[in-house]
């Protein structure tokens, strides 16, 4: 019972860093709706919040709990107007994907997490364009969609810098040293 | 290499990620479950929308100010560079409109006579309410934006949008203290306009561009560039003769350029207005029409109500 509990219940330093993912991700949503340029030729803004959860979920993979990323997903995709749960669903292969290769990424160099961080952005991208394409929905043109892939990802360095400049992330726990848990 | 871990350890794991994995199901379940909602316009998904929306505006204007500050600096600073020529443009503006305001003014002095004589019924002018513009929707899925009034203040679905020089939108959302405005740029917005100097209807259909489509024009050879589009009123949604554009080529097709500045859109009117529903004779399709003397209105909200454009556009 008590391993059961164990591994439901995250540590406190689990939960302080969810609360930290919850508060800068409701910030994110905040900056990426805010009314600049709405110009259609202007430049799309960088999904701040998918950047915030990659960052997290390879150097503090305890801390992307699904619930969490699923909450915010869907409050992004709602305040946002993007296809209610195509976002969500993006969002959560995004922080699957990377928690699962948080170990080997987290050791290697800043270039191949970019890279890598960067791939699995554009496959969360093409996740939500055929899901809005199985709809029988009207899709984005793939430049504006490729223009807003490409500007989260060089928004990626800035991003990971602000995070270890604020909370001073790592590399990600081996785990024996800190184990993370489930939801 | 993996390390082989003690008996407890591996059932800890295993149990973890069993957790997760019913987790992840769930959470998937629940995204493709509103994307089913989303997709069937449920309106209990826009009613979740607005509820949110309502909770978190104020917050939203909190973070938007200081972000809408900086582009605004960065915008005046651009102005500022090409000031001199933007003065110069200016001056010459106003001179071409003073001569043109004299003009309208005998214009609407011989409209209004002619009016009188022909003893045309007016439209009431039109109220509004105007909101800031607090979100937007900042992706390449749609075009929409949202504004700091709601049904608090009197705002409804299908209310149509302009800023100080067009057409912007139409409210498809409203909650209490917000609406959520669809561009008319959007994929899904369809309005139905009027080509003024070709006395052709079209249809705009929004395409991400500054430009949207114009389509089903009726005699499309009679269309030039440069004439100017406006709202037709079919439909009952938009009120007639709302500023949409001007007519431009594109190829093989024709777009309207839209006269909304949305580069620079803080403020939007939402023009409260309902179409005259009035139902004056029985239809053809269910009953031939009447021959005798037609009976006078009942139960009329007034002769206000009467939208000029149905009696004089005959």
């Amino acid at each position: 019972m008590s391993t059961f509990l164990d591994v439901l219940l995250p540590t406190r330093g689990a939960i302080y860093r969810m609360l930290l993912l919850a508060l800068l991700g409701l910030l994110a949503i905040a900056v990426e709706a805010a009314p600049i340029g709405l110009d259609p030729h202007a430049l799309p803004s960088p999904d701040l919040l998918a950047l915030l959860v990659a960052v997290m979920a390879v150097r503090r993979p305890d801390s992307v709990a699904i619930p969490l990323i699923c909450a915010l997903g869907i409050m992004r995709d709602l305040l946002t107007d993007i296809p209610a749960g195509a976002g969500a669903l993006g969002l959560i292969a995004l922080s699957e994907a990377l928690r699962t290769l948080s170990q080997p990424l987290s050791r290697g160099s800043l270039l191949r997490e970019w890279i890598a961080v960067s791939a699995i952005l554009f496959a969360m991208a093409a996740i939500q364009y055929i899901l809005v394409l199985l709809t029988f929905s009207q899709p984005p043109y793939l430049l504006a969609l490729a223009r807003q892939w490409a500007l989260t990802a060089a928004a990626w360095p800035l991003v990971f810098l602000l995070l270890r400049w604020l909370i001073g992330i790592r590399a990600a726990p081996t785990e024996g040293r800190e184990r993370s848990h489930a939801g | 290499m993996a390390r082989p871990g003690r008996p407890g350890e591996d059932r800890a794991q295993d149990l973890e990620r069993r957790v997760r994995t019913v987790l992840l199901a769930i959470a998937v379940l629940v995204c493709l479950l509103l994307l089913g909602l989303w997709r069937s316009d449920n309106p209990r998904l826009e009613q979740l929308r607005m509820a949110l929306i309502d909770a978190v505006s104020p917050n939203l204007g909190l973070v938007a100010g200081p972000l809408d500050y900086a582009a605004g600096m960065a915008r005046d600073y651009e102005s500022f560079i090409d000031v001199y020529d933007q003065n110069r443009e200016l001056r010459r503006e106003i001179e071409r409109l003073q001569a043109w305001r004299e003009t309208a003014r005998a214009l609407e002095e011989e409209n209004a006579q002619l009016r009188a004589l022909m003893n045309v019924r007016l439209a009431p002018r039109l109220d509004y309410v105007t909101g800031d513009v607090i979100a937007d929707s900042g992706g390449p899925f749609s075009e929409s934006i949202l504004v700091n009034v709601g049904r608090r203040d009197g705002v409804e679905d299908g209310y149509a949008s302009v800023d100080g020089t067009g057409l912007v939108g139409r409210v498809v959302g409203v909650g209490e203290r917000a609406a959520r405005i669809m561009l008319v740029t959007d994929f899904s917005s369809r309005v139905p306009v009027t080509i003024t100097g070709a006395k052709q209807q079209a249809v705009l259909a929004g395409d991400a561009t500054r430009a949207p489509r114009l389509e089903f024009i009726g005699e499309d050879d009679r269309v030039q560039p440069g004439q100017t589009v406006v709202t037709s009123g079919d439909g009952g949604v938009f009120p007639p003769n709302l500023p949409v554009g001007v007519v431009v080529r594109a190829g093989q097709s024709w777009r309207a350029h839209l006269s909304a500045d949305f580069k620079r859109l803080e403020f939007v009117r939402l023009l409260r207005y309902r179409p005259d529903k009035r139902i004056d004779g029985p239809g053809r399709l269910i009953a031939p029409e009447r021959t005798g003397p037609r009976l006078p209105a009942e139960g009329r909200e007034g002769e206000q109500s009467t939208l000029p454009l149905a009696d004089t556009r005959g």
